[in-house]
């Protein structure tokens, strides 16, 4: 995905800000007084916000300070870089290879998980597999007007 | 499809990587260009032309093969 130079600025504000405000979140939602059945589900989502959030932090953190570390020339370098139509080509190559072969290992998930008598679960990874692929297929129909 | 552009910059004696600052690529680019791995867009193709001063079907070679 192409960013102007204040996109992605602002991108990189909005992981700082999310990230950030999700962390306490988090840690908030780790100390509700819950009903007893749900204190599983609770401590488990807490905890994976909070890993989240710290992972979004850290990422926006990271790519603040390695923008900043960057000279001129070597920032110039980077925006021809993401300009350049064959690194874009390989880029989407890279995601619909990538695409293809979640979908397939998310399949193999369903059938584990058919094995293994989770029907709940694999039904749940059924549907976004499912979404997954009528995502793809809207985007194409729009691009088809579009283009 | 063939291209003289690896003919033409040794010709004029410029640099992959000055070629590449001037069509505002990376230096991999014009030397997959030039390799024939890599086939430009429309607009690089007559970016490239101006900057020979040639048109594009004399940069590129359309071949039958190509098909």
């Amino acid at each position: 995905m192409k960013l102007s130079k204040k996109g992605r600025k602002r991108l990189q504000i909005a992981m700082i800000v999310f990230g950030a405000l999700g962390l306490p979140v988090g840690f908030l939602a780790w100390r509700l007084p819950v009903p007893a059945a749900w204190e599983s589900a609770v401590f488990r989502l807490a905890g994976m916000w909070c890993g989240f959030g710290a992972g979004v932090l850290g990422a926006g953190i990271g790519l603040t300070l390695r923008q900043r570390r960057l000279t001129p020339a070597e920032r110039a370098d980077e925006e021809v870089r993401e300009e350049d139509e064959r690194e874009q080509l390989i880029q989407s190559k890279a995601l619909r290879v990538g695409y293809f072969i979640g979908i397939v290992l998310q399949m193999a998930l369903v059938l584990v998980l058919c094995f293994l008598g989770r029907t709940r679960e694999m039904w749940v990874l059924f549907a976004v597999v499912y979404l997954q692929i009528g995502a793809v297929l809207l985007a194409r129909s729009i691009y088809r007007k579009k283009l | 499809m063939r291209n003289r552009l690896e003919e033409l910059r040794r010709e004029r004696g410029v640099r992959q990587e000055d070629l590449a600052q001037a069509m505002r690529v990376t230096r991999q680019t014009i030397g997959s260009l030039e390799r024939g791995r890599y086939h430009p867009s429309l607009t690089l193709a007559l970016r490239l032309a101006r900057y020979y001063q040639l048109r594009v079907e004399d940069i590129f070679l359309w071949e039958e093969t190509d098909e």
